[in-house]
């Protein structure tokens, strides 16, 4: 009998992260866009201005962000490829955005509104290469 | 608003049943239509309001009550979709374009999680397309701000369960303990079960008139539409599914907005409401409307609820009905269910669960996409 060999990393969405080829585990930066007239921040990128509809220029958030909310999803729902128990979090980011996101294993038990955490290339399910927050270092 | 009325109002109850969504939307459609005294082929306009169904759907629920020839609009803004109607019926009346004009709204909600609620492919297979988890997030901030606690969330809940004992057409019926509450199943922390509706089945309807058409026809009780607001999303608004982000400052707020909006139409403020019948989806749902509709500052929405202002008896009840979390949640219904006791308690036909001197009543909707609907109605 074959073992069926594992998926194949891929991104869960094109362009979430700034590298898209980021090894899973490794501190990365989300990819938004920023308005070119009126500063307003988007993420996912988007291609003109919801507010004004103007250009946009792509950025990278900050790898280092606040948690001001979270929650934790217990059980599955349909279509979901994570395993639960998983946390979701509220992160605010100093670019002037707030992004949900999932919280790694390790930051889902021990959770605190308002600590410091850094976004990171998530395999959050095999073969799925997301976004994801954990603690902070240093 | 100024010329239009509701001359009639029908209701399926809510609950779960065998029939399928056509049959729930004629009973209300034939229910209603028996109240205003109109025939299904006096009707000049209708608008069906659902988000689950097959295409023609208000095609198919008026086939089963009639073939006018008249137009069938559908309509659907998420749990927005019987405000979303009820405006523009109103706007057909108000313009003149029409004279008497159905709403009916009807859903037949799978259990569990709400399905297709808007969400990218990317955010359902990495679990972020969890309706409930928005309203976990939304209910820690709001203990975060204000003094609302854990039992004040649980209270909202024991509040509308009482209050549904005396409503025939809502799904539960029976009373639950703060202590009940607060051990049911945890779904997404703070809440838990019983602190969030259960999305189901029903349907509700309303024949809206023109005040003279009414007058001709004289129509017994015509409750006065004073204004139905509808707004849709800002850049700036609060965290709604399905969207992932949301600004980091000056969040707006689309609830308030619409409730705004409805007030200055009607030249009207939130003290003169005698009772409200607002979007309880989840528990921290309804404290947040107590300030969004103006029924308070905010801060105070743990103390509106802790005097007992907002259960039935004090000074501005809210879901008398026994709201979402006890009636249970037919998407499109919604909208037209809270018309419906709106109407009801207006007309002084609410029974057991009247509001003494109920004169002025406010409905409130909110939908997945942002949408927001507030509407006024008055004797």
């Amino acid at each position: 009998m074959s073992e069926t060999a594992p998926s194949p990393l891929q991104p869960v969405r094109a362009g979430l992260l700034a590298d898209d080829a980021a090894s899973p585990g490794s501190t990365t930066a989300l990819l938004a866009s920023r308005c070119e007239a009126c500063d307003l921040v988007a993420f996912p990128r988007r291609d003109h201005c919801e507010r004004c509809g103007d250009g946009v220029e792509s950025i990278r958030l900050s790898t280092r962000a606040t948690l001001i909310a979270h929650t934790e999803v217990i059980h599955p729902p349909p279509d979901a490829k994570v395993e639960v128990p998983y946390g979701v979090g509220l992160v605010r980011f100093p670019e002037g955005i707030s992004i949900l996101g999932l919280l790694d294993d390790a930051l889902r038990q021990e959770v605190t509104v308002g600590i410091e955490v850094e976004t990171f290339a998530h395999e959050a399910f095999e073969g799925g290469l997301t976004y994801g927050y954990r603690r902070a270092e240093g | 608003m100024d010329r239009t009325v509701i001359a009639g109002v029908g209701i399926h109850p809510f609950g779960r049943f065998e029939e399928s969504y056509r049959e729930l939307g004629a009973y209300a459609v034939r229910e209603a239509l028996a109240d205003a005294g109109v025939r299904y082929e006096d009707v000049d306009f209708s608008f069906v309001a659902n988000v689950g169904a097959e295409m023609a759907k208000g095609q198919n629920v008026l086939g089963l009550v009639g073939a006018s020839g008249k137009p069938i609009i559908n309509v659907e803004a998420a749990c927005g979709s019987s405000g979303s109607g009820m405006r523009l019926a109103a706007e057909l009346i108000e313009s003149g374009a029409a004279e008497i004009v159905l709403c009916a709204g009807v859903e037949k909600a799978p259990r569990g999680y709400v399905p297709a609620s808007g969400y990218d492919q990317w955010q359902i297979e990495t679990g972020l397309g969890v309706n409930p988890a928005y309203f976990g997030i939304v209910a820690q901030q709001l203990m975060q701000q204000t003094d609302v606690t854990l039992e004040d969330l649980a209270d909202v809940s024991v509040k509308n369960h009482t209050h549904a004992v005396e409503n025939p057409n809502a799904m539960y019926r029976k009373v639950f303990s703060r202590e009940q509450v607060l051990s049911s199943t945890r779904v997404c922390p703070p809440l838990t079960l019983l602190m969030l509706c259960s999305p189901n089945e029903g349907a509700a309807a309303a024949v809206l008139m023109s005040e003279r058409e009414a007058a001709r026809r004289g129509v017994r009780q015509p409750v006065r539409i004073r204004a139905i607001s509808l707004v849709s999303k800002l850049p700036t608004d609060d965290l709604l599914t399905p969207a992932c982000s949301i600004v980091a400052e000056g969040i707006t707020r689309v609830s308030a907005r619409a409730a705004q909006e409805a007030y200055e139409a009607a030249g009207l403020g939130p003290d003169e409401a005698d009772f409200v019948e607002c979007q309880d989806t989840d528990s921290a749902a309804e404290l947040i409307a107590y300030r969004e509709l103006g029924l308070c500052e905010l801060g105070g929405e743990a103390e509106l609820l802790r005097s007992g202002a907002t259960t039935l008896g004090g000074r501005i009840p809210v879901n008398v009905s026994g709201g979402l979390l006890s009636k249970g949640e037919p998407l499109g219904a919604s909208g037209l269910g809270q018309v419906h006791e709106l109407v009801s308690q207006i007309r002084g036909r609410a029974g057991a669960r009247q509001v003494e001197g109920a004169r002025m009543g406010l409905g409130h909707v909110v939908g997945a996409g942002h949408t927001a609907s507030v509407t006024i109605l008055s004797s």
